[in-house]
C-alpha cells in the first residue's frame, strides 16, 4: 500500500498539506466572523439610518402628511443598499411607501429592520426599511480571491522549504548510503562518516553506523587473529606428527642395532659353534657345543633384557611402584651409580590407569636414560608420590646440569643460540624431553625441569582422573 | 383614519363630533411637541387662552384633566381676553379677529404662540393658521397649517425645522 516516495515529495506535500489546512481554516473562521460583523455592523448602519429617517418622519405622521413622510423616505436613495421603506401609522397601516428605482444593487443577503416611532410615550407608528447586504457579496469574493493569492504564495514558500530541508536530510542520507556501498564495494572497513551536525536524529544514525563499522572492523581482526592462531596450530600439528615419525624411526634404529650388537652376533656365533661341535663328535666338538650353549643362553638373557626394557612384565604383573624400582635397579647396576627409589609408605595402593602407568613409566625410563647418559652425577634418585587428585614423578640427580651439556653439545655439534628450551623442539638435542613434554601434555599434565650447575631435578604431574583408559 | 388616532388624543364628546374640531384640538397641542418656550416665561401652568370660539375651548379643556404636560407644567385653559399676554398659545377664533390688533400690540415681543383659523390673518401677523385642503383624492378635506415665520421674530420661541417640513410657509 505505502508508495515509496522521495522525502522532498513528502516533506512538501506535509508542508504543503499543514499550510494550506491552515490557511483554509483560519480564512473560513476570519471570514466567517469578519461576514458576521460586518453583517452586524451594516444591521446596526440600517437600524440607525431608520430611527433617522423615521424621526424625521415624526411631524408627518403626528401632522398627517403623507407627502412630507415620502419626501424624507426619499432620502434613503442615497443608500444604495436599502431596497424598499415603509412608514407604517400607529394601528399598522401603510402611511407612506418608497422604493429605489430598478438598477440598485440585487445581490446579497435580504435584510429587513423596523423602527418604532413614539410621541410623547405613546405609540406614533413605525419605519420598516428592506435591504440587500451586497457588500457582504463583494467581501466574500475579495476573501476568495485573497486566499487563492495567498495559497499560490504558500506553494513557492512551501516548495522552497521543502527543498531546503530535502538538502538538509536527505543529502546526509545518500552520502551514508554512498559510504555503505564504497564499504562494501571496497571491503574497507575503516572508513568513517563525519558527523552532520544539525539534525540530531542524523548525527545519531551516523554515530550508529560508524559504531557499527568499528563492531564489524574489530571482529574482523580478531577473526584474523584466530585464523592465524588456527595456522600456527596446524603447522605445529604437523610438525608434531613427522617428529613422532623421527622418533619412532630412531627407536626402531635404536632397537635394530641393540639387536644387532649383541644377541644377533652372539646367535650367529653360537649358530656356528653348535654346527661344528655337532659336525665332530669328539672332546673339542663337545666343548664348541658347550660354549654355543653359554653363547644361546647369554643371547635369550639379553633378548630378555631387551624386552623388559621395551615394556617390562613387571609393570603389567605388580604395578608402577615395583617397575620403578625394577627400573632403578638395572640402570644403577649397568651405570655403576645407586639410583634410590623413593615411595609413600607401603599398604597406600595406587590405582593408575593402565595408559598412565606405561606414560608415567616410559618418561621415568627416558630420564633415567639421560641421567646416566648426560649428567655425570654420582647419585640419582626416583620418587613417586601421589594424593586424591594428582600422581607425581620426579627424577633427580647431583649432576653438571643442563647448561654445561648443552654448551658442550651446542659447541661440538649443531650451532645452536636458543640458552633455555632444551624441550622446545627436538631440533636442540634429542626427542627424549620432546616426547615425555608431548606425552605428558596429552594426558593434561605438566612437566617441569629444574637444572643448575649442582644438579637436576625433573617433575611430571598428572591428574589423577585424568586418560581415561582402561585401568590395570 | 389618523383622525381616529388623534382622536384618542383629544378625548372629549364634542370632538368626536367634529372631526375637524378634533383636528385642530391635536395639532394645537401637537405643536408644543416641536415648539420650545422658554423656560422663564411659563409660570405654574402652561397656559392656553381660546377667544372667541367656544366650542374650541370646551374640547381643548378636555387637555386639563389628561395627565400631559408642555415642559414640566400642566395644562391651563382660560378663555378671558386678560390671560392673552401671560399665555404660552393664543387662539384667536373667527369671533375674535377683530381684536387683533389688540392683541398683537398686547402680546408684541413676547413668548406667545398665535393661532387663528380665519384665511388671511398668516399675513396680519398670526404665526400659525389652520386651514382645509382638498385631499389629492378629492375625497373630504385635510387640516394644514401655514407659518408665517415672520410673525415668530423676536418671541423667543425655537420652532422645530419638522413643523416647517409639514406646514405651508408664507411671508
Ligand atoms: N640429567 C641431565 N643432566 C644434564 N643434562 C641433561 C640431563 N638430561 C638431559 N640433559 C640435556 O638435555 C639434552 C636433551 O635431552 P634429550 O631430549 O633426552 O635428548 P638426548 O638424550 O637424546 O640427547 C641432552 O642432550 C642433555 O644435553
Ligand atoms: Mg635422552
Amino acid at each position: 500500500m505505502a508508495r515509496t516516495r522521495s522525502i522532498r515529495t513528502r516533506l512538501l506535500l506535509a508542508l504543503l498539506t499543514m499550510t494550506l489546512l491552515t490557511l483554509a481554516v483560519s480564512t473560513l473562521l476570519s471570514a466567517a466572523l469578519d461576514l458576521r460583523l460586518m453583517r452586524a455592523s451594516a444591521l446596526r448602519d440600517l437600524e440607525i439610518l431608520a430611527a433617522v429617517v423615521g424621526e424625521n418622519c415624526t411631524s408627518a405622521l403626528v401632522f398627517d402628511s403623507p407627502d412630507t413622510a415620502a419626501r424624507h423616505l426619499a432620502t434613503l436613495a442615497a443608500e444604495r443598499q436599502v431596497q424598499r421603506a415603509e412608514l407604517l401609522d400607529a394601528a399598522g397601516r401603510r402611511f407612506a411607501l418608497w422604493q429605489q428605482p430598478a438598477g440598485g444593487p440585487a445581490a446579497g443577503p435580504a435584510v429587513a429592520v423596523r423602527h418604532e416611532l413614539h410621541l410623547d410615550g405613546a405609540p406614533l407608528g413605525a419605519i420598516v426599511l428592506q435591504a440587500r447586504l451586497g457588500e457582504l457579496h463583494r467581501q466574500v469574493l475579495h476573501y476568495l480571491w485573497l486566499s487563492a493569492l495567498l495559497a499560490l504564495a504558500t506553494l513557492v514558500v512551501a516548495l522552497l522549504v521543502a527543498l531546503r530541508l530535502q538538502r538538509r536530510i536527505a543529502a546526509p542520507l545518500s552520502s551514508l548510503a554512498e559510504t555503505a556501498r564504497q564499504v562494501s564495494a571496497q571491503q574497507d572497513l575503516s572508513l568513517r562518516m563525519p558527523p552532520h551536525g544539525r539534525v540530531a536524529e542524523l548525527d545519531d544514525l551516523i554515530d550508529a553506523f560508524n559504531s557499527m563499522l568499528a563492531g564489524l572492523e574489530s571482529r574482523e581482526g580478531r577473526i584474523q587473529q584466530q585464523a592465524a592462531a588456527l595456522h600456527t596450530a596446524n603447522t605445529k600439528l604437523r610438525a608434531l606428527a613427522v617428529d613422532l615419525s623421527l622418533l619412532e624411526q630412531s627407536e626402531k634404529a635404536r632397537l635394530a642395532e641393540q639387536l644387532h650388537d649383541s644377541p644377533m652376533q652372539k646367535l650367529a656365533l653360537a649358530l656356528l659353534q653348535l654346527e661344528n661341535g655337532l659336525a665332530e663328535p669328539d672332546a673339542e666338538g663337545r666343548q664348541l657345543t658347550d660354549s654355543g650353549l653359554t653363547l644361546l643362553r647369554e643371547a635369550i638373557g639379553e633378548l630378555r633384557t631387551l624386552q623388559f626394557e621395551l615394556s617390562p612384565p613387571v609393570l603389567a604383573q605388580s604395578g608402577l611402584p615395583a617397575a620403578l624400582q625394577w627400573l632403578a635397579k638395572r640402570m644403577g647396576e649397568r651405570a655403576g651409580l645407586p639410583i634410590a627409589v623413593h615411595l609413600p609408605a607401603a599398604g597406600e595402593g595406587i590405582d593408575l590407569s593402565r595408559t598412565q602407568s606405561v606414560t608415567l613409566f616410559q618418561c621415568a625410563r627416558e630420564l633415567v636414560y639421560n641421567l646416566v647418559k648426560h649428567a655425570e652425577a654420582s647419585r640419582g634418585r626416583i620418587e613417586l608420590t601421589w594424593d586424591a587428585a594428582r600422581v607425581a614423578l620426579e627424577v633427580a640427580d647431583d649432576g653438571v646440569g643442563f647448561a654445561h651439556t648443552m654448551d658442550t653439545t651446542a659447541a661440538s655439534a649443531t650451532p645452536h643460540p636458543g640458552q633455555p628450551a632444551p624441550v622446545s623442539s627436538p631440533a636442540a638435542g634429542g626427542f627424549g624431553l620432546y616426547s615425555i613434554r608431548e606425552r605428558v601434555a596429552l594426558l593434561d599434565g605438566r612437566l617441569r625441569i629444574h637444572t643448575g650447575p649442582h644438579g637436576t631435578r625433573v617433575s611430571i604431574h598428572l591428574p589423577r582422573d585424568s586418560g581415561a583408559g582402561s585401568t590395570t | 383614519m389618523l383622525l381616529l388616532a388623534l382622536a384618542a388624543v383629544t378625548p372629549g364628546a364634542r370632538a368626536a363630533d367634529d372631526p375637524v374640531l378634533g383636528l385642530k384640538v391635536a395639532y394645537l397641542y401637537n405643536f408644543t411637541h416641536f415648539i420650545t418656550w422658554p423656560e422663564d416665561a411659563i409660570g405654574s401652568h402652561f397656559r392656553i387662552t381660546v377667544l372667541g370660539d367656544p366650542a374650541m375651548a370646551t374640547a381643548l379643556q378636555a387637555l386639563e384633566q389628561t395627565d400631559r404636560q408642555v415642559q414640566g407644567r400642566h395644562i391651563r385653559i382660560s378663555t378671558a381676553a386678560g390671560d392673552a399676554v401671560g399665555s404660552q398659545i393664543l387662539f384667536i377664533g373667527a369671533g375674535a379677529t377683530g381684536q387683533l390688533p389688540a392683541l398683537l400690540e398686547a402680546t408684541a415681543a413676547r413668548p406667545v404662540l398665535l393661532v387663528a383659523d380665519t384665511p388671511g390673518l398668516a399675513r396680519r401677523g398670526v404665526a400659525i393658521n389652520f386651514f382645509l385642503r382638498r385631499d389629492i383624492l378629492g375625497e373630504g378635506q385635510r387640516l394644514r397649517f401655514k407659518i408665517n415665520p415672520d410673525n415668530l421674530n423676536g418671541r423667543r420661541l425655537s420652532v422645530s425645522a419638522q413643523l416647517y417640513d409639514v406646514a405651508e410657509i408664507v411671508r
